[in-house]
């Protein structure tokens, strides 16, 4: 919806139309948000309701509920960057070679599975009333200085430039423009993903005795 | 004839199969624990056991929160085929004492084994069926699936229409799990507890709100599973 209100304009972002940019960002955001917001809500309840606990009193190996999430929320973003894809296309006017589509759609795809890990890591640490507001505070942190609804410039980007969500950015508009990806991006989102993961499996460890 | 083996503390009285129906106890053994203050936790087994390695033990198994001391020197044995109640008022350490032995937290002392080995392998290997006393159902899904998926996580389980019919929810299950009518929900988890045909079968405080006709009904369900060589443990305030 963003990219029909704001999408038809003329600056640069990152070497590329900022077309393609706002492509990026809101298929970014849409995936990451979906990813996010829905699990942590949904983990917290699921965790408060007991049903974490009947499920270690079945032979669910100990990570399989974590793994069933976020395999779960991989699946349900692929409709959301495929459309966004779809309007930057024929809306848009953004093209580019069959590859890079490509390319930059698993480069979003990945970078939900950054946002799935935290996702686990609150809602096992918060109860349903609290993780809502701190998941939106979270991701409006990320979607700002990480540049997903604007390109950064200036001091901004010295700082967002550490953000997972500017790395995922980076490398989608990096491929549209000049068709590579830079290491140190790729670098950021593996660092990104396994801080995320370290606090989801701390979070889960340390719940273990009272669930 | 029956054989008396105290654990920790003063010897209790040995009641034998006390509120349960008219199980004759052979073997009847207590465990008799001293908790924080002067409750006390007593476990009563009865029942015909197969002999054997015990299926559960306790053997002098303490559990400290900071120095709250929730179970102190706690040992029992189940034995196959036998059913155990353990029984105390509330605040006696008898969840504590359950969750233990679910693998849910761990002793601060003393040594817990289910089927010769940890309590954690015990309920992985699909062998343990356990019956929650509140919450443990994930909402928004029908009784169908929710008894269909934790099912599907047995090894042998049974089929699902039978485990529907045995607790009794049978005819509740295309509703909501989170839109059953009170009384309902606890017959969803005993569905629960039995749909994998495990070996052991574990309740805490199964019969809190139930009426009258579905505790009658989850006796009876209890006692065919007993028959069919169950080994089972319950906690709970009273014997009914």
């Amino acid at each position: 919806m963003f990219y029909l209100i704001f999408g038809k304009q003329k600056a640069n972002g990152y070497g590329v139309s900022f077309n393609a940019f706002y492509m990026v960002g809101m298929a970014s955001f849409g995936a990451f948000s979906g990813a996010f917001n829905n699990n942590t809500i949904r983990i917290s309840q699921e965790r408060k309701d007991g049903w974490i606990r009947q499920l270690r009193l079945t032979p669910l190996p100990a990570n399989g509920y974590v793994v069933a999430k976020i395999l779960a929320s991989m699946a349900t973003t692929v409709p959301s960057i495929v459309i966004v894809f779809l309007l930057g296309r024929f809306y848009g006017g953004v093209q580019m070679p069959i590859w890079k589509w490509i390319v930059c759609a698993l480069a979003i795809w990945i970078g939900t599975l950054i946002f799935a890990a935290l996702a686990v890591a609150l809602g096992y640490k918060l109860d349903p009333d609290s993780v809502q507001p701190v998941a939106i505070v979270i991701f409006f942190f990320f979607s700002i200085f990480g540049g997903l609804w604007f390109p950064l410039s200036g001091a901004l980007q010295k700082f967002g430039e550490f953000t997972p969500t500017y790395q995922i950015v980076k490398i989608s508009t990096d491929v549209i423009g000049q068709g590579s990806i830079a290491l140190i991006n790729v670098i950021g989102v593996v660092v990104w993903f396994a801080i995320f993961v370290a606090l989801a499996t701390f979070a889960v460890r340390s719940t273990a005795e009272t669930v | 004839m029956s054989q008396y083996e105290t654990g920790y503390g003063a010897s209790g009285n040995n009641g034998g199969g006390s509120g349960y129906g008219s199980d004759t106890a052979q073997d009847s053994r207590d465990g008799y624990a001293s908790t924080s203050g002067h409750s006390a936790v007593a476990s009563y087994s009865y029942g015909a056991s197969r002999g054997g390695a015990p299926v559960v033990s306790f053997e002098n198994v303490s559990k400290y929160y900071g120095r709250l001391k929730a179970v102190d020197g706690l040992t029992l044995d189940l034995r196959a085929g036998e059913t155990t109640a353990l029984l105390g008022p509330n605040g006696a350490g008898k969840s504590t004492s359950l969750d233990m032995l679910l693998a849910l937290r761990k002793p601060t002392s003393g040594k817990i084994q289910m089927f010769g080995s940890d309590p954690y392998t015990g309920v992985k290997s699909g062998r343990v069926g356990a019956m929650l006393q509140s919450g443990g159902l994930m909402p928004e899904v029908t009784v169908r699936e929710l008894v269909t998926l934790v099912t599907g996580l047995h090894p042998r389980p049974e089929p699902v229409e039978t485990t529907l019919k045995r607790a009794g929810i049978a005819r509740f299950a295309d509703q909501r799990v989170d839109r059953l009518p009170g009384g309902q929900t606890q017959r969803v988890r005993f569905a629960l507890a039995i749909c994998g045909q495990s070996e052991l079968i574990v309740l805490d405080e199964p019969t809190t709100a139930m009426d009258v006709e579905t505790r009658r009904l989850f006796w009876s369900s209890m006692k065919e599973e007993v028959a069919e060589g169950r080994t089972l443990g319950s906690g709970g305030t009273s014997g009914t």
